[in-house]
């Protein structure tokens, strides 16, 4: 087998992993082949790594979307996902077989993706110095200029496409995608009305009002902390979730009901008040 | 296993959707509170954020549903069980800061049923 068939194997095998949507085995690092080199000077062994390929056509939907969003601004964000993950000073490479590209990563955590053609024809990855399952990935659309505290609508239904487009969603305890879990896997499935992405606020959160001119409506407790409200059995549920972490900042949204516009305000009530995010 | 349960759950929303249409029921928008006669206005109404304690507020109105976070805080929601619309189902919802006293209450109103 040569190396780039065997480095598309493990990514097939971490991508599989992440891609689960109900776990098979306890939490822990995915399987991995032995004796196995990831091409690139500055692999880390068992990476949380996505495609490139995928990425890049999430940043084509964004592209085809835009009327959802007509002044958003795509980036891609970086998550913690396990208990004392510090995700400080992380470097991130597009990895190929001959390329092998650093990607600037701002102070919040967020990147943006350059499109180079060499890295689509070498289907490389995006592949952080961490360990798989010790962080997660969002798709992070932002209209400029709004209040710290709020959203627009139509900027999270955009992030959820591009997020399903690009392949970063993950894997979720049984509590969150009982019934919809293998349907959840395209951009079509943010437009089902019980859809259940999730989407982790820049605090913790103690309540969500949606807000379309005189219309407000506060999101029921079932749609904040991945519904995990009286979940018995979230101490074995949890280390599944990739809000394992962030279930304090994590809710999701009727993105189907399109009675709500895309202009509707996703105003925060945040836990402790005050402007600095954590 | 959990393939099996998700059938069931499919199973158990197919058969929920089949009950059919009609007005919700006393049980299914009424928050539990200890005292049944208490009104989700009236609870928020007696909370008093920074002052009441966690204690004070089981003593009142009950356990409610519980979430507690690492960091110390903990969200308890009081609402009817198993409601078949949940935007028609007004909730009370009390956060408490890592001292067991009440930092936010919010009031959910029981919004017009679904657009």
């Amino acid at each position: 087998m040569s190396a780039r068939a065997v480095r598309l194997c493990v990514a097939a095998v971490f991508a599989a992993a992440a891609g689960l949507a109900w776990p098979q085995a306890q939490p822990g690092p995915p399987a991995t082949l032995p004796g196995v080199t990831i091409s690139g000077s500055k692999a880390t062994a068992d990476p949380v790594e996505k495609s490139y390929r995928r990425m890049v056509r999430g940043m084509d939907l964004f592209e085809r979307r835009r009327a959802l969003s007509p002044q958003g601004e795509l980036r891609f964000k970086l998550l913690p996902r396990k208990p004392g993950v510090s995700l400080d000073r992380l470097e991130l490479l597009v990895l190929g077989k001959t390329v092998e590209t650093p990607i600037p990563v701002a102070p919040d955590r967020t990147f943006v993706l350059q499109r180079d053609p060499k890295a689509l024809d070498e289907n490389a990855m995006v592949t952080p110095d961490r360990k798989a399952l010790t962080m997660t990935w969002r798709a992070e659309v932002r209209t400029p200029g709004l209040a710290p505290n709020t959203r627009r609508l139509g900027d999270l239904r955009l992030e959820c496409q591009v997020g399903m487009e690009a392949g970063l969603y993950s894997n979720s305890p049984s509590f969150i995608t009982r019934i919809f879990s293998e349907l959840s896997t395209t951009p079509a499935y943010c437009d089902n009305p019980e859809n259940r992405y999730l989407f982790f606020a820049d605090r913790p959160i103690f309540g969500v009002t949606l807000v379309s001119g005189d219309r407000r409506e506060m999101l029921p407790a079932s749609r904040l902390y991945a519904a995990a409200i009286n979940e018995s059995n979230l101490p074995a549920e949890l280390p599944y979730c990739d809000c394992e972490v962030l279930l304090d900042r994590t809710y999701f949204l009727p993105l189907g009901d399109r009675s709500w516009p895309d202009d509707a305000l996703v105003v925060f009530d945040f836990m402790e008040d005050g402007d600095a995010p954590r | 296993m959990r393939r099996a349960s998700v059938v069931l759950s499919i199973a158990a929303a197919l058969a929920g959707g089949c009950a059919g249409p009609g007005s919700l029921s006393n049980a299914e928008t009424t928050p539990r509170f200890r005292d049944p006669q208490l009104s989700v206005q009236d609870a928020s109404q007696w909370l008093a954020p920074g002052r009441t304690t966690r204690q004070e507020v089981l003593d009142r109105l009950g356990p409610g549903e519980v979430l507690r976070f690492d960091t110390g805080y903990e969200v308890r929601v009081w609402r009817a069980k198993g409601a078949r619309d949940e935007r028609a189902t007004p909730e009370l919802v009390v956060l408490f800061d890592p001292a067991g006293v009440v930092r936010k209450v919010r009031a959910r109103p029981a919004y017009a049923a679904a657009r």
